[in-house]
């Protein structure tokens, strides 16, 4: 077990605790928390060499914080 | 017994309990949104864990299929609720707004994605074009973006089919399938940033 | 009785996704108690890293236009397999003459291991993943445009 597999375990199993039960229930906490378990995903991926899968990750991830943005304003804005 | 894969196993089962026994109380379908995002990465783990190059090959199809139920259902969601005319406001940065800064990195990662080509490919050029049309308010025509993605998927299965019929040409058939998900990944994403736009 | 009120219960839209979070947490559980659980022996499409190749971490093996062993499922059924995994384009063989860190720009250009699996031996798995993919996208375009009408 190298350090990226443990750190990665780490980060995926408190940042789903995070995100499940965040502190103050908004849905921006939430979002924000749900990048915790994807770094411990992109560090799982690192330890096992699956490069090409870590680079669609992020890029897949950062289009998924659009949609949510775009969804959780507008549900702010209309109240 | 317990080897690295149990170890795994066992952290990304756990995450997906948690996820999943979150998703049985909530109430609110915006946070159901978010927590089905949750249980997606336990499950990509679970996949990851593998570590062979069938696991990523599992993966790379598994990850846009993601992005475009996240993007239908999302729609359906502001549909449903009634939200589908509230604005949206841009992004109000000066630098993003106004200097080539956005033109120049749009036109690396879509290159990049090029040169990249299948479902990776897809997502970075995707990527650009999102970065692009945010950045940019769009009001433009849509039935070319979906005959576009619609044909891309033709070219794709015709390739597969080359694959599984005659797969002594599978040079060819290669390249179809490159070329036709590229295309396709390329158009869906883009619609995730036409929608950007105050309208949608 | 217990019958129409385990229905009642499912007829209602709200009561789904809390029942099928319900049973997918049953299952994670089921597996938790089922650790710890070994590699099965004969592994598919195993991975070996050649640190120094110019193709690392995706090099597995035979000059372009020859055959490649892989190791599939169903060897049978793909006869070519192994020459997708073999091919390199004018473009990733200019890079992977030239520099050794471009392994993963290498592999996702067109030929490599990965585009093997998804498309000539896994073959219809990958076809229903993206159809899911393209209903998706078509219900998304529909919402999104209907404004017009």
């Amino acid at each position: 077990m190298n350090p990226e597999f443990i750190l990665g375990l780490v980060l995926l199993l408190g940042g789903t605790i995070a995100s499940a039960f965040p502190v103050p229930r908004t849905y921006l906490n939430r979002l924000i928390n749900l990048e915790i378990p994807a770094w411990g995903l992109l560090l799982l991926m690192l330890s096992y060499n699956e490069a090409l899968a870590l680079l669609t990750f992020g890029g897949v991830s950062a289009l998924s914080v659009y949609i949510f943005i775009r969804v959780i304003q507008k549900k702010e804005a209309s109240g | 017994m317990w080897n690295e894969y149990s170890v795994g196993l066992a952290a990304a089962f756990a995450c997906a309990l948690v996820a999943f026994l979150a998703l049985v109380w909530e109430r609110d379908d915006l946070h159901k949104l978010l927590l089905v995002d949750l249980v997606e990465t336990a499950a990509l783990a679970v996949i990851a864990l593998i570590g062979t190059d069938l696991s990523e090959a599992l993966i790379l199809p598994g990850l846009v299929v993601g992005i475009a139920e996240l993007l239908a259902l999302s729609q359906i969601y502001l549909v449903k609720e009634g939200y589908r005319h509230t604005p949206v406001k841009g992004l109000n940065i000066e630098v993003i707004m106004r200097s080539p800064a956005t033109v120049i990195i749009a036109t690396i990662l879509a290159v990049y994605g090029i040169i990249l080509s299948g479902f990776t490919g897809g997502a970075i050029a995707g990527l650009g074009i999102v970065f692009l049309l945010m950045s940019r308010s769009f009001s433009g025509d849509f039935h070319i973006l979906e005959m576009a993605s619609g044909i891309s998927w033709a070219l794709w299965v015709a390739a597969f089919f080359v694959f599984m019929f005659a797969p002594e040409w599978w040079y060819m058939a290669l390249m179809g399938a490159a070329v036709g998900i590229l295309m396709k990944v390329i158009t869906k994403m883009s619609l995730v940033g036409a929608m950007w736009g105050d309208q949608g | 009785m217990i019958i129409q009120k385990i229905s009642r219960v499912l007829s209602n839209f709200d009561n789904i996704l809390p029942v099928f979070a319900a049973a997918c947490a049953a299952m994670s559980l089921f597996v938790l108690l089922t650790l710890p659980l070994p590699y099965s022996e004969d592994q598919l499409y195993p991975k070996e890293i050649v640190p120094g190749s110019s193709l690392n971490p995706y090099d597995r093996g035979g000059p372009p236009f020859t055959q490649a062993a892989i190791h599939s499922q169903y060897p049978e059924n793909s006869p070519t397999a192994g020459y997708v995994t073999a091919y390199l384009t004018p473009l990733s063989l200019f890079l992977s003459e030239h520099t050794l860190y471009m392994g993963t720009t290498i592999v996702a250009h067109p030929g490599g291991i990965l585009d093997e699996i998804l498309y000539n031996t896994r073959g219809l798995d990958t076809v229903v993943e993206p159809t899911i993919l393209f209903v998706a996208f078509a219900i998304a375009a529909y919402l999104f445009r209907k404004r017009e009408a």
